[in-house]
């Protein structure tokens, strides 16, 4: 098979899964999201600003571009910021009590949705699994089939949106519950607050997920990391031991060959002869 | 790759990693991935990134709706991440259940060169469903890989398992290993990677294959009477059916064999003399010593490079002629010796017995060379552990990613930074790169005691002068206050300058340290030696060289090595296999009656000052009236020799600067090598009147055959 031909069948297989229903749905999905992305941010009085995220969004579609969420992401927080009370002169007050409009809850469901659904078309279309660098071309048991998305993961992707939406607007009004501690500023308490409740559920994940780990581990696995322990602690001695060791078998070994006088003059005729 | 031999064994070693593992073409640059741990990929390091930027902003600038979608994306990335996390431990609870089946049933016994269908079916009896995973049949090295795919992805379910099949065709004789299954699982969004490997060892035989020979004798009734198969005529007296002569009748033989018309036509009584009936027996002696069984390349396809060993051929041979024999009901016997001693099974016939003999030769093709020389040698005689480094540790990632684990298999930085191992049985030969790697302890010891002199002697001045009440010591006092401090100096500065030569020239040494030290670990946990074994392996390179040829052998991994030390002596010449073959042999002809043939299928080349038993022995069958056949088994991928008047065949015109290629230089020094040594052997059994034959050629079967025909038809009048 030539080069050629090779590049026409990896080019229809190409077309192929552009064209297949499930790589379809997620691409609409996307172009739905970032719709009312622009919706959203238009809403807020940002003219033509408004439509930085969504051609970012586009042209990262078209192109199956994996940076292209962090972008969208960024772009937005970029707008979004330079919008924001503070940026208007508005006081902190004014922040602490307000309560989400319909418009930043649709918000939060338009990215959410775009994040989600192009995430899931570069899994289809690129590949689920890291890359091997070693590796010059993706290979396609790489990618995830096609075929494999359902109705059903459709429907849980819908679902998902208003209820991670709502738990957000849970959680902030979490937030703004207390009050500072020690006078501090409100964004800085805020921040810490935010900062401690994550390093809590990350720390104990982390060691409920070890401790599971080491519960399930096989006796070849324990024993490995009792003989790691053994020798982090006592490796410098150990080495030392064994160094001495290896150099008397050694010595023992020239001995050997030495007193072994016949052997010597094998060797001699072998090389000779050769 | 076809054409080079012993030189580019490294380079064979390195290209079967590359095409298997996908390792790196230089040795120790590349890093191999594999380890079983859950890893944030890049994809989710970046959203993960933006998500906290998002948040930072929205709180520190007050803005609400970047609060909201910041904590709407972390809320989702963590479920996403705590989902993933409980969905695990249901990984390593897989189940793998394996048939392999022929045309019609499943099988627990492959023959080489036929085709198989392999079915693997994964599942798992846990109540949530895995993530999504993709699972990839280990392919055996003994077997290729024909259609179907050895990877299916998907969720494993409680009552939807996955499914594999594909279909292989066989290598030559010897085991098929399959592994297991490895398990790359990831979540939709492509965020989190796990990789596990489900072990399920299924270890079957490949049994040599049976194919019809075109030379097989044909038995055409020449006779009144046809002899049952498998029992020939013997021209020598016995109580056969056939008449053999007539002579005068002497006192004891039985009245039934008096010729009475011939004794009444001669006046006195005259007794029959019949053929014996005895059957013909072939006896092979196959050499399965480790000089056979050192695999060559032999050839690379897209996804893996084929292996071929001397003892392949030699096992074709006696498949082939245990075949021939079979059918004709002759009797076959087997006896497979190396160094170390002889297993003999008498010559017998039947499926049974033949199956049995099949049975023996796939075990010993399954068995991996060892230089007999590894620990009997001096100082760099054995094989360099660096030769297979790269190829052990790059499957122990893809089998055992999870003996590999940073949190069992720990490799300290500064361990690879600051110390090195030192591996003392190769430290005479160490360039000075590779000495300051692996001395830098040394260093770090000198900077301190240098330190603590600095300080000390001065101070010891001081009170001794104090002391002793005297001046005299003061330009002594001066002069160390002075030198002392510039030596410290001077020593730190040197030990960090080398230090950073070490830090930007020794990457490739800092990687194979990590990979030595996790190899060391595991082959030490595995082979019982911790947990002292691990130091050990560290330091003794001769050790972790053979346990990682152990470790390889175990699991069918091919892999070269080279077959002369530095010193230019044969690794692989065990001349105590002569003696053994020699009393096998005697010990065949003192159980052996009339019409044997010895067939010695040995690799006796560069050992001619060892060979005198073997030519006693052989001297011995000679007069005993046996027949005696040599054939040498010939490495695959190397020339072979050419008989007289046969012109060698050219490879074509090399440029100059080929030519001085010192690979091919070595390459060409090796095949004359194991040319000459051929012909020496060839003359010497030749003057004993033994046929002596290449293995690579296909004559040794026909010649084989032939000689058989020819006992057959030793009583025959019209042969």
């Amino acid at each position: 098979m030539t080069l050629s031909e090779n590049q026409d069948q990896r080019s229809e297989a190409s077309q192929e899964l552009r064209s297949h229903p499930a790589v379809r749905n997620y691409m609409l999905l996307c172009l739905a999201a970032l719709f009312l992305l622009v919706v959203c941010l238009a809403e807020r009085g940002l003219e033509w600003w408004c439509l930085v995220p969504a051609l970012i969004g586009c042209l990262a579609l078209l192109t199956y571009w994996s940076h292209g969420p962090p972008l969208v992401l960024l772009s937005l927080a970029g707008l979004l910021s330079m919008s924001g009370p503070r940026s208007r002169g508005l006081h902190v007050g004014w922040w602490r009590f307000r309560m989400p409009t319909l418009m930043d809850l649709m918000l939060c469901v338009a990215v959410l949705a775009y994040v989600l659904g192009h995430y899931r078309l570069l899994s289809l279309v690129r590949h689920i699994f890291p890359l091997d660098p070693r590796r010059r071309r993706v290979d396609p048991a790489q990618r995830r089939s096609a075929a494999l998305v359902t109705g059903w993961e459709m429907a849980l992707l819908g679902a998902a949106l208003p209820v991670w939406t709502g738990l957000a607007v849970v959680t902030w009004v979490w937030m703004m519950d207390y009050a500072p501690l020690l006078d501090m500023p409100l964004e800085l308490w805020r921040v810490l607050r935010l900062v401690w409740a994550i390093l809590a559920v990350l720390a104990v994940t982390g060691i409920m997920a070890s401790y599971l780990r080491q519960t399930t581990a096989t006796p070849e696995e324990s024993l490995l990391y009792l003989q790691d322990q053994c020798w982090r602690q006592t490796h410098r001695a150990q080495s030392m031991f064994n160094r001495w060791l290896t150099w008397a078998r050694l010595r023992a070994q020239r001995r050997t060959c030495v007193s072994r006088p016949s052997l010597r003059i094998r060797e001699v005729r072998t090389r000779g002869q050769s | 790759m076809t054409g080079s031999y012993l030189s580019r064994s490294r380079e064979a070693n390195q290209f079967c990693a590359e095409k298997r593992f996908e390792i790196g073409t230089i040795p120790f640059r590349k890093n191999i991935p594999g380890a079983e741990k859950i890893m944030l990929t890049s994809r989710g390091c970046w959203f993960l990134f933006s998500v906290l930027v998002i948040l930072s902003l929205g709180l520190l600038r007050l803005s609400l709706p970047l609060t909201l979608l910041g904590l709407t994306l972390l809320l989702w990335f963590a479920a996403q991440w705590l989902g993933f996390l409980v969905r695990l431990p249901g990984m390593r609870r897989l189940r793998v259940e394996r048939e392999v089946w022929d045309d019609r049933s499943a099988v627990a016994t492959l023959w080489a060169g036929q085709t198989f269908e392999v079915r693997v079916r994964l599942s798992h009896d846990g109540r949530l469903p895995s993530p999504h995973v993709l699972a990839t049949d280990c392919l055996p090295f003994a077997v290729e890989q024909l259609n179907g795919s050895i990877h299916v992805q998907g969720i494993v379910q409680a009552k939807k398992p996955l499914e594999i099949t594909y279909r292989i065709r066989c290598g030559p004789a010897g085991l098929a290993r399959f592994e297991g299954v490895r398990i790359q699982s990831a979540d939709w969004q492509g965020f989190f990677y796990h990789v596990h490997f489900v072990h399920a060892v299924v270890i079957l035989p490949i049994l040599p294959a049976l194919t019809p020979r075109a030379v097989q004798p044909t038995s055409l009734k020449r006779h009144n009477l046809l002899l049952p198969p498998g029992i020939h005529r013997f021209r020598r007296p016995g109580s056969g059916s056939e008449l053999l002569d007539l002579r005068d009748y002497l006192p004891g033989d039985p009245p039934k064999t008096i010729a009475w018309k011939v004794s009444a036509r001669r006046g006195r009584l005259i007794t029959k003399e019949f053929e014996s009936e005895v059957p013909v027996r072939c006896t092979l002696f196959v050499d399965t010593s480790s000089s056979v069984r050192v695999p060559t390349p032999a050839g690379a396809s897209s996804r893996q490079i084929r292996y071929g060993k001397a003892l392949d051929r030699l096992i074709d041979i006696a498949a082939g002629v245990l075949q021939t024999n079979a059918s004709i009901r002759d009797l076959t016997g087997l006896c497979l010796f190396d160094e170390y001693g002889a297993q003999y099974v008498a010559p017998d016939r039947g499926s049974v017995h033949r199956t049995k003999c099949l049975w023996l030769l796939a075990a010993v093709a399954a068995r991996s060379p060892i230089p007999s020389s590894s620990f009997e040698s001096r100082e760099g005689g054995g094989i360099d552990p660096d030769h297979l480094l790269p190829l052990a540790y790059s499957f122990a990632a893809e089998v055992y990613p999870e003996l590999l684990r940073s949190a069992v298999n720990s490799v300290p930085w500064a361990m690879t930074w600051l110390e090195g191992f030192s591996g003392y049985s190769r430290r005479l030969h160490l360039g000075l790169l590779e000495l300051l790697h692996r001395r830098k302890s040394t260093l770090r010891t000198l900077c301190w005691w240098t330190s603590f002199w600095a300080l000390i002697l001065p101070l010891c001045l001081l009170l001794m002068r104090a002391l002793m009440r005297t001046q005299a010591l003061d330009h002594w006092l001066l002069l160390v206050v002075f030198v002392a401090p510039l030596t410290a100096l001077a020593t730190w500065a040197g030990t960090l300058f080398l230090f950073g030569v070490d830090a930007v020239a020794g990457g490739g040494k800092r990687r194979r340290d990590r990979w030595r030290k996790q190899l060391a670990a595991l082959l030490s946990a595995r082979y019982g030696l911790a947990p002292g074994g691990l130091a050990m392996l560290l330091e003794d390179d001769d050790a972790f060289s053979l346990l990682v040829q152990r470790f390889l052998s175990e699991h069918q991994v091919p892999y070269t090595l080279p077959l002369y030390s530095p010193e230019g002596r044969y690794l692989f010449a065990a001349p105590q296999k002569v003696p053994v073959l020699a009393n096998a042999l005697v010990r065949a002809v003192g159980k052996g009656r009339d019409n044997e043939l010895f067939v010695l299928l040995a690799d006796l080349l560069e050992l001619d000052d060892a060979l005198d038993p073997l030519l006693r022995a052989v001297q011995v069958a000679l007069g005993r009236h046996h027949q005696v056949v040599l054939i040498c088994p010939w490495p695959p991928g190397l020339e072979r020799p050419h008989t007289q008047g046969e012109r060698p065949v050219s490879t074509g015109r090399l440029t100059p600067a080929a030519r001085l290629d010192p690979g091919h230089l070595e390459d060409q020094v090796t095949i004359q090598r194991f040319h000459r040594a051929y012909q020496r052997l060839r003359r010497m059994f030749t003057r004993l009147g033994v046929a002596v034959l290449c293995a690579a050629e296909e004559e040794p079967i026909p010649l084989i055959l032939s000689r058989l025909e020819r006992l057959r038809n030793l009583g025959r009048p019209y042969s």
